[in-house]
């Protein structure tokens, strides 16, 4: 709304000016205004002197006293909390399966094994993959081949799992795998993975890959593992374990032993059974199992 | 807001606020009482007050806090008990008129003073005034206008004397 300046309230215009809260066609209207009233220019310069400036010279003397700490200490790097929780769950993974499973010794038992994997998109299709529900396997006796592996694996994968578990599986799978890579910061050692034939792999990486391609295991040995292969079976399976509590609760909830090569098996002969007794710990991400055969 | 943060705020805010409080208290302990209580508030809720808004927050504490302690020390007459040689009674000190409107300050009702000091020590928008002292953009608007007519009157007046 258009303001018009006169003799009642130019005293209003005039703090406004001073204050700066005129708009440009308002100043013209003072400044038109003053032309018709010089005397009031002088009274223009007395509200102009009532703008007070600080006394610098007046100081809060001692700030020293307000300060607080700043505790060095508390701001850390990323890296450093990295290694330190690390450390620490390290330390307690070591105890923990030192009580665990190293008391008594028992020829059977494999050491405790680490299992990661980088993060990349082969990692969600490895999470989506090997989590999904127990595939056939029946290890030794030359019993399985790799295409009863594969339709098994397939008919699982596609069957089981809801859009929405999968999806879950992949988010788990990417939070490994991004937990990985802090376990990567913090050892300079790569992790070896030893499965029972012996053939002594670096670090599990899953190629990008799907039933119908071979299973690239260990590109740093340039040695591709396919699945037909029966050596690799229990490799295969081992990499499937090592995704930690998930996947081992989800063989124990395999209801039909006989595909389930980690339940009960009775031998070939018929007499007795071989017990395979599993555990699965999931430490900041990082899943470590140990297994055991009890043999009757 | 982290501790290095409080501690700049320390070092950006601590003299203003002081400088604030000072013109309302006459005695200096007292200021630095209230300033450094206004701290004290500051640093126990520092976790919850944003950098950004440290010092309105510093300002609007202070002030509350000086409101506490005049209404506590029964201080309140501080206008009343001007120097009388602010009024104007004597020609040597209306030749400072930066001196003058200072004193001029003091016989300005208490509100009208802190928007006055707040707009020109501080800079602050009618609104961060409103926000400190508890009043609406219109209000602060209307004392700010009377304060300095009540200053400007008050040169107006020692200009004829002289």
């Amino acid at each position: 709304m258009k303001r018009d300046i006169n003799i009642n309230n130019y005293e209003e215009w005039m703090v406004e000016h001073i204050e700066g809260a005129l708009n440009p066609a308002e100043e013209s209207q003072l400044a038109e205004f003053l032309s018709f009233h010089p005397e009031l220019r002088a009274e223009l310069d007395m509200f102009s002197q009532t703008i007070l400036k600080p006394d610098t010279s007046i100081v809060f003397e001692g700030k020293d006293a307000l300060l607080q700490k700043e505790e060095a200490g508390r701001v850390i790097t990323m890296a450093s909390w990295v290694r330190y929780t690390a450390a620490a769950a390290a330390a307690v993974c070591v105890l923990f399966f030192g009580v665990q499973f190293f008391r008594g010794a028992d020829t059977s038992h494999e050491p405790l094994q680490r299992y990661a994997y980088t993060q990349s998109d082969s990692d969600v299709s490895a999470a989506r993959h090997t989590m999904a529900p127990v595939a056939e396997v029946k290890k030794g006796n030359g019993i399985t081949t790799g295409k009863e592996i594969k339709n098994v694996y397939t008919a699982s994968n596609n069957n089981t799992n809801t859009p929405a578990e999968r999806e879950k599986m992949i988010t788990h799978g990417m939070t490994l795998a991004s937990l990985h890579s802090i376990n990567n910061s913090i050892t300079s050692e790569p992790m070896i993975y030893q499965p029972e034939n012996g053939i002594e792999l670096p670090e599990m990486q899953f190629a990008q890959h799907n039933t119908e391609q071979k299973l690239n295991t260990n590109a740093l040995m340039g040695t591709n593992i396919s699945l037909n292969d029966n050596n690799s079976i229990v490799d295969w399976w081992n990499d499937a374990m090592a995704l930690g509590d998930e996947v081992g609760t989800v063989i124990n909830e395999v209801k039909d032993k006989e595909i389930n090569p980690f339940r009960k098996k009775e031998n070939e002969d018929g007499t007795g059974e071989t017990k395979v007794v599993t555990r699965n710990v999931s430490i900041f991400g990082i899943s470590y199992y140990s297994r055991k055969k009890v043999h009757n | 807001m982290t501790a290095k943060e409080y501690n700049q705020a320390v070092g950006m805010w601590a003299d203003g606020v002081f400088r604030f409080i000072r013109k309302n208290l006459q005695n200096e302990d007292d200021a630095r009482d209230v300033v450094q209580n206004a701290f004290e508030i500051l640093w126990k809720n520092h976790e919850n007050v944003q950098f950004e808004k440290v010092k309105s927050y510093l300002f609007s504490t202070a002030y509350h806090n000086m409101i506490d302690h005049i209404r506590k020390n029964k201080r309140m007459d501080y206008v009343e008990t001007m120097d009388e040689s602010a009024k104007g009674g004597t020609a040597e000190m209306q030749v400072d008129v930066k001196e003058a409107i200072e004193k001029a300050l003091e016989k300005l009702p208490e509100v009208q003073k802190n928007c006055v000091l707040l707009r020109d020590y501080e800079g602050y928008s009618y609104d961060e005034i409103g926000e400190i002292l508890q009043l609406n953009a219109s209000q602060v608007k209307v004392y700010i206008f009377r304060a300095r007519q009540a200053l400007k009157e008050y040169l107006v007046s020692i200009h004829h004397l002289i």
